[in-house]
């Protein structure tokens, strides 16, 4: 018995059980509430709707909620249990684990606060009993201190937040991972109002067991995973991150928070003042090809045109648009952000002309003016998909004008070549709100242009 | 920081090109190799107790004359006991000076990623614009390649007007200071300044911590 225990002690730390999490059969919620108020009903109540397994409300009253037996603990469930949420008051916490570990559960997400993150000892004290147990019994932990994790393909929303007040997205290639709940949440909402759909989310909290380089390292294996995103603050275990960044093949994108240094400027050496926090952190994203977003906007901007998945080959950029002033900001950020503006060549000019005013000009931008109607968007951007002289294509959109209407959107979809859009104003808003499937669109020039930037620095 | 001679040896052991420099703590020693040394001359201490040399009053430059010399050499005593009375003086340091762009290389142990290497501008710009660039070691050519073009200087470094720095020395150099650092029992590593120019990269002012 002893040999087994320290057997499962050691895998406590392992790679292994990480699919349970997001792939379990079985769920019990412990701490499923009969109250609408309660975090523990929220869960249950879209864990029931929505997930394709069995799922089990865990609390000492034992009246149905939602209609559903409810067992006393989970030790009171005959059938075999894969996953255990739990949302129990702090104080109980210990105890409830302790029965999951009993029953055999390996996988659990433990959203109850109150732990080390209240900077209290009590609340220090109480995370490291709960380590303990886990490693007594070998039990995986997301958490404590989370608002759940999401995993589109089989509606595993074990979130506390409701679809009447959260929008949740549909299936995608995004894989999230967030040391902050409140990012957590709002990044579900916000990318599903952004069009973009996600495959799995997960709020990390205090991280006592399951941290940020045993995301990325799940991530990098998932299938269903073609782009990995997080939102860290600090990193627990530095080597284990930069060998998971290593080893990703996929694309990793981070927004990093606490960027300004209260690290003692009064130390003896230059390097170290110099080395602070942040500036390590920025440079190691550099040297392992991490995509740093500097803000959270740059963040939902860059998640929009990686979800699209293409493959850039290099920095040449065509500029296409009805609008010359947007143009021209658009040329102007470009050139400043390192792109290049080749002008087409003589031949790529004269097929151009053909579907052109003569007073149209053809250099780069290539301004096919305000009366440019679909057709002329359509005939241009296929010569320009079609040409080897460019590698990204910008199309700014002056949507207000009466040529255009919104089946430009259908054009834009046919659209091979690595594109952003910028379409902005209030008729923009009306389209792109109708919009089914993804498209990278963006309100300004200096948005769009960003994205396209972004692209060209993903390292094959 | 460790004593003089144990950083000459590592000075040697790395093949690290430093200015031309003497050391002595006496001053007919330091006499007799000025005598032999281009002129002006930078006289400086060499302590542990004694970090920032120029704050406390104890680096000299522009030494022409064996009467300057003299004058430096007192100055810099009284300084140094006047900053830290108990101040352990290691050595009096005599380097030639140097020409070219002052740069910085460092090296540390970062709490969460480890051993890291620093290079970046140096003299009052390292303070001023902050502008550097950090690897985890260990690091290859083109990693060290890759630090020196993104800084923000690089735009002075790569030449300007007929101005040209020899980058493949530098970059020769950022490697051999990973590879002393990944091999040696050393904390922190500090060398500021580095002068580059058109010829080489040399460092000027080192310091190892243990």
């Amino acid at each position: 018995m002893k040999k087994m225990l320290k057997l499962q002690t050691g895998s406590f730390i392992g790679e292994i059980m990480m699919e349970k999490f997001f792939y379990p059969k079985s769920i019990a919620v412990i701490g499923a509430s009969h109250d609408e108020r309660k975090i523990g009903y929220a869960i249950f109540k879209n864990l029931l709707e929505k997930f394709k397994g069995k799922v089990y409300p865990v609390n000492p009253k034992t009246e149905p909620i939602l209609g559903q037996k409810v067992y006393p603990s989970v030790l009171d469930i005959e059938d075999e249990i894969d996953l255990a949420v739990i949302a129990v008051n702090a104080l109980i916490v210990p105890k409830v684990l302790e029965e999951c570990g009993k029953k055999g559960i390996k996988n659990v997400i433990i959203i109850s606060s109150g732990f080390s993150e209240t900077g209290s000892l009590e609340g220090k004290r109480a995370e490291e009993k709960i380590k303990e147990i886990a490693k007594t019994y070998g039990i995986r932990v997301i958490g404590p201190n989370t608002i759940g994790i999401f995993n589109s393909e089989n509606g595993l929303d074990a979130t506390f937040f409701l679809e009447k007040d959260v929008r949740k997205p549909s299936k995608g290639n995004i894989s999230f991972f967030t040391q902050s709940g409140t990012v957590g949440i709002l990044s579900l909402d916000i990318l599903t109002k952004e069009g973009i759909g996600v495959a799995k989310l997960v709020s990390y909290g205090n991280a006592i067991d399951v941290n940020e380089a045993d995301l990325i390292e799940y991530f990098s294996r998932d299938e269903k995973t073609k782009v990995i995103a997080g939102f860290i603050e600090s990193v627990r275990n530095g080597k284990k991150f930069l060998e998971a960044l290593k080893k990703s093949k996929k694309p990793v994108i981070l927004l990093k928070g606490g960027k300004t240094s209260f690290g003692a400027r009064a130390t003896s050496s230059h390097t170290s003042s110099l080395a602070g926090d942040y500036k390590v952190y920025s440079n190691v994203f550099k040297q392992f090809n991490v995509i740093e977003a500097e803000t959270w906007d740059d963040l939902i901007d860059y998640l929009k045109i990686l979800s699209i998945g293409k493959k850039v080959e290099g920095k040449r950029l065509a500029i296409v648009t009805n609008a010359g002033g947007f143009g021209v900001l658009a040329s102007d950020f470009a050139f400043k952000l390192g792109l290049e503006l080749p002008e087409p060549s003589e031949k790529l000019k004269e097929e151009l002309k053909k579907f052109l005013p003569f007073y149209a000009s053809v250099k780069n931008p290539i301004d096919i003016t305000a009366d440019a109607d679909v057709e002329r968007y359509k005939n241009v951007l296929k010569i320009l998909d079609e040409s080897d002289e460019f590698d990204l294509l910008l199309i700014v959109i002056l949507i207000q004008t009466p040529m255009l209407n919104e089946t430009i959107l259908e054009i834009l979809e046919n659209v091979k070549k690595p594109f952003a859009v910028c379409m902005a104003g209030t008729k923009a808003e009306e389209i792109m709100n109708k919009l089914e499937k993804p498209l990278p669109i963006y309100d300004s020039p200096e948005r769009a242009v960003k994205a396209l930037k972004i692209l060209t620095e993903i390292k094959a | 920081m460790i004593g003089f001679e144990e950083s000459m040896e590592l000075i040697r052991k790395y093949e690290l090109p430093v200015v031309k420099t003497f050391h002595s703590l006496d001053f007919n020693e330091l006499k007799k190799a000025f005598l032999k040394m281009e002129k002006p001359v930078v006289l400086k201490v060499y302590s542990s107790d004694i970090i920032h040399k120029t704050d406390a009053g104890c680096l000299v430059s522009g030494i022409y004359s064996l009467s300057q010399l003299k004058d430096a050499y007192k100055k810099i005593l009284r300084n140094a006991f006047s900053f830290n009375p108990n101040a352990r003086i290691d050595a009096f340091v005599l380097q030639e000076s140097a020409k070219g762009i002052e740069l910085i290389i460092g090296a540390k142990n970062d709490e969460t990623f480890g051993k890291i290497i620093l290079f970046g501008l140096g003299g009052i710009y390292t303070e001023i614009f902050e502008d550097v660039a950090i690897r985890v070691l260990p690091i290859d050519e083109e990693q060290a390649d890759s630090m020196i073009k993104q800084i923000k200087g690089f735009k002075i470094l790569r030449g300007y007007r007929g101005k040209k720095y020899n980058l493949e020395a530098l970059k020769r150099l950022i490697l051999k200071i990973a590879k002393l650092f990944e091999e040696e029992e050393i904390k922190e590593i500090d060398l500021n300044p580095v002068f580059l120019d058109e010829e080489d990269a040399k460092i000027a002012d080192w310091k190892f911590y243990r």
